[in-house]
């Protein structure tokens, strides 16, 4: 139930952090379903408008503009930082082919406190928002600030495994589907074509990422 | 036409008697549309109606009241919305008195039910107008010419106000109103299923089933007395039901299960969405039958992605009827009551593409978590916060998959039936790995 971000985006908590009473709450953001390979790949951030609350958008390869993501993936790592902006816990989860990095700060603070309780490895759910940093050498990276994490089941993990295969299969789809025509007519959709603009990345590839996940899931239970 | 013209008009549309200047004018519009954000239009009303709640609340301007004999004489059956902050006069007879809220007791005096040969309205009369001119004290059973009222709209509903500028002359004529539960009939019958937005506004009858009653929201409480779905043998609409209608008329109040055929109700149109208004001009009928809505029940797989404020155990209002959700020990229609427990559960279940608000029962909430009302009231006497109930529950339900089957209204869902998600997953896994094999470039 935590409503605070670490980046700017909490134009829907903050308009309802009060009520939790839903007249008032027009837009919540889908929790969007990729792994980690894709996660690792997307650098471009946008906002549609200039003012503060308007929400961070992160732009994927394949062509979707994302707020929100749901992820599960096996807790690897826990870690707790004390830095002179105060405590953080960092976290690793894992998808089967890649890791999604997890920031929990002090404005998060149950979230850091499910994390430092939980015990590796275990099935966890993650609900959260995207945030980017450039590290010492200038190097994009992207981890998420949780607003939810709970240990989950195994089925659970598998039933998001098969949803994310499904999603990035469908995503990757419409992404070829667009010719290059298309985008010369301006007809393409906008997220494809601006990730066409701002990627040199062939999306095909996360389907070979999901094959991976797809294999690693199948080999572990024979 | 600069903000000051627009003040200068709304002033000039002010009786003389307020003392507004347009200056005054203007810095609230200035207020309302710069830093508040709001359209012109609602700024000019709003400062119209700041104003004019002062002209009506504190009674000040006594000494020169309206020449009440150019006011309009209507049939109270002909008041509508129009009417709002009109000066009308009135015959009638007062039907009844009604009780007063904690909160309306520190500034009105009376307020009842007078009816004409056409119709009721609801009146009140302010305390300071009492206090002005003791002979607008009313009683029930007398009838009444009231001259100088004003309409007072609100929701699609018409009331009349007395003001200390109101003259009230006992009468001799025994007014009947028409009954109740007979309606004027001129308005179209509809099926809930033919409900459009274009029904926004549009008066019409409809009957049905009361399939379930929801909670108002905060905000909602305020004006609305009932909300739920209602349904027909075509299909189910959420509807509303107005303080205002219920204090008018009780037999509006309505029970789960009871079927109900309403005349006069009010399209409101939201969202993209239709409802139906209950006013104080509807009229209802308890009917024998049940109707059973279609099986259109709107089905979400995914997982919990939030538990929402308001979850968990919650106290209720004990009163017969009221469904209110008691906070700080204060009913806000009621005020101190000892509240009722009560367990339900406001999530979101998203799949992906769109976050759905899934609401849970008490009942539903119980087989969900596997705690039921007893165990969570002990949960919270034992962690002597109520919130550890919601917190507990949290824990054991975000991330997880669920196959939900809900009546879709507005923009909940409420659930009918749900289960774990539970699939193959081995032979998904392997279908979709060989649907990649096949292809090089796929197709969704």
């Amino acid at each position: 139930m935590s409503q605070t971000t670490s980046d700017n985006d909490n134009t829907m908590s903050t308009n309802n952090s009060n009520t939790g009473d839903d007249n008032e709450r027009r837009v919540r953001h889908p929790s969007v379903r990729l792994f980690a390979s894709e996660f690792q790949d997307a650098s471009y951030m946008f906002k549609t408008d200039d003012s503060e609350q308007a929400p961070n958008y992160t732009l994927l390869p394949s062509g979707q503009r994302v707020n929100r993501i749901f992820i599960i993936g096996a807790l690897t790592d826990v870690e707790e930082r004390e830095t002179d902006n105060g405590d953080f816990v960092n976290a690793r989860l894992h998808d089967g082919n890649g890791y999604f990095y997890i920031t929990a700060s002090r404005y998060q603070p149950d979230e850091a406190n499910v994390l430092r309780d939980l015990e590796t490895p275990a099935h966890v759910a993650v609900v959260g928002k995207l945030n980017h940093w450039e590290n010492q050498d200038g190097e994009h990276r992207i981890e998420i600030v949780p607003e939810e994490i709970s240990h989950v089941t195994a089925e659970d993990r598998y039933q998001w495994i098969l949803e994310t295969v499904e999603a990035t299969r469908d995503r990757v789809a419409r992404f070829n589907e667009v010719t290059d025509a298309d985008i010369e007519s301006g007809t393409a959709p906008q997220d494809i074509q601006m990730a066409r603009e701002k990627y040199d990345i062939d999306p095909n590839k996360y389907l070979d990422d999901a094959e991976e996940v797809l294999n690693s899931i199948l080999l572990r239970d024979e | 036409m600069t903000r000051q013209e627009d003040a200068q008009e709304l002033v000039e549309s002010l009786p003389d008697d307020l003392d507004v200047t347009v200056e005054e004018a203007t810095d609230s519009l200035d207020q309302l549309v710069d830093e508040y954000n709001v359209p012109l239009e609602e700024a000019v009303r709003s400062t119209r109606s700041k104003y004019m709640e002062d002209y009506d609340g504190d009674g000040q301007v006594t000494q020169s009241s309206p020449d009440s004999s150019q006011d309009e004489s209507v049939d109270i059956g002909d008041l509508t919305v129009d009417h709002d902050e009109k000066w009308v006069n009135i015959q009638g007879t007062v039907q009844r008195m009604l009780e007063l809220s904690e909160k309306q007791s520190s500034w009105i005096a009376q307020k009842g039910v007078i009816g004409d040969d056409t119709g009721t309205t609801l009146f009140t009369i302010p305390k300071d107008a009492v206090e002005e001119d003791a002979g607008l004290e009313l009683e029930q059973g007398e009838s009444y010419e009231l001259q100088g009222v004003v309409g007072d709209a609100y929701n699609d509903d018409i009331s009349v106000k007395v003001t200390s500028t109101t003259t009230a002359d006992t009468i001799d004529t025994t007014f009947t109103p028409p009954s109740t539960t007979g309606g004027s009939g001129s308005d179209v019958d509809v099926d809930i299923a033919d409900l459009t937005v274009d029904h926004d506004e549009e008066w019409f009858n409809i009957q049905g089933t009361v399939q379930r009653l929801i909670d108002p929201s905060k905000e909602q409480a305020s004006w609305m007395a009932q909300r739920g779905v209602i349904g027909d043998d075509t299909g189910t609409t959420l509807f509303t039901i107005s303080q205002r209608a219920v204090d008018a008329n009780p037999d509006l109040q309505v029970e789960e299960g009871e079927s109900y055929a309403f005349e006069s109700v009010v399209g409101d149109a939201y969202n993209g969405e239709i409802s139906v208004n209950i006013t104080s001009t509807s009229t209802v009928e308890t009917l024998d039958s049940t109707f059973t809505p279609p099986d259109n029940d709107t089905h979400i797989t995914g997982p919990i992605v939030d538990i929402q404020e308001g979850s968990g155990l919650i106290k209720r209002c004990p009163e017969d009827g009221c469904t209110h959700v008691v906070s700080n020990g204060r009913c806000r229609e009621h005020g101190q009551v000892e509240g009722e427990f009560d367990l339900r559960l406001k999530t979101v279940v998203d799949d992906g593409e769109t976050p759905h608000e899934v609401f849970f029962g008490c009942e539903a909430t119980e087989v969900l978590t596997g705690i039921s009302l007893e165990n969570a009231i002990q949960i919270a006497e034992d962690a002597m916060d109520t919130g550890e109930v919601a917190n507990q529950m949290e824990k054991m339900l975000i991330g997880r998959y669920y196959k939900i089957a809900g009546n879709k209204v507005g923009e909940y869902a409420l659930v009918n039936q749900f289960e774990r998600v539970s699939r193959d997953w081995e032979s998904d896994a392997r279908e979709l790995l060989d649907s990649f094999s096949d292809n090089d470039e796929v197709v969704a």
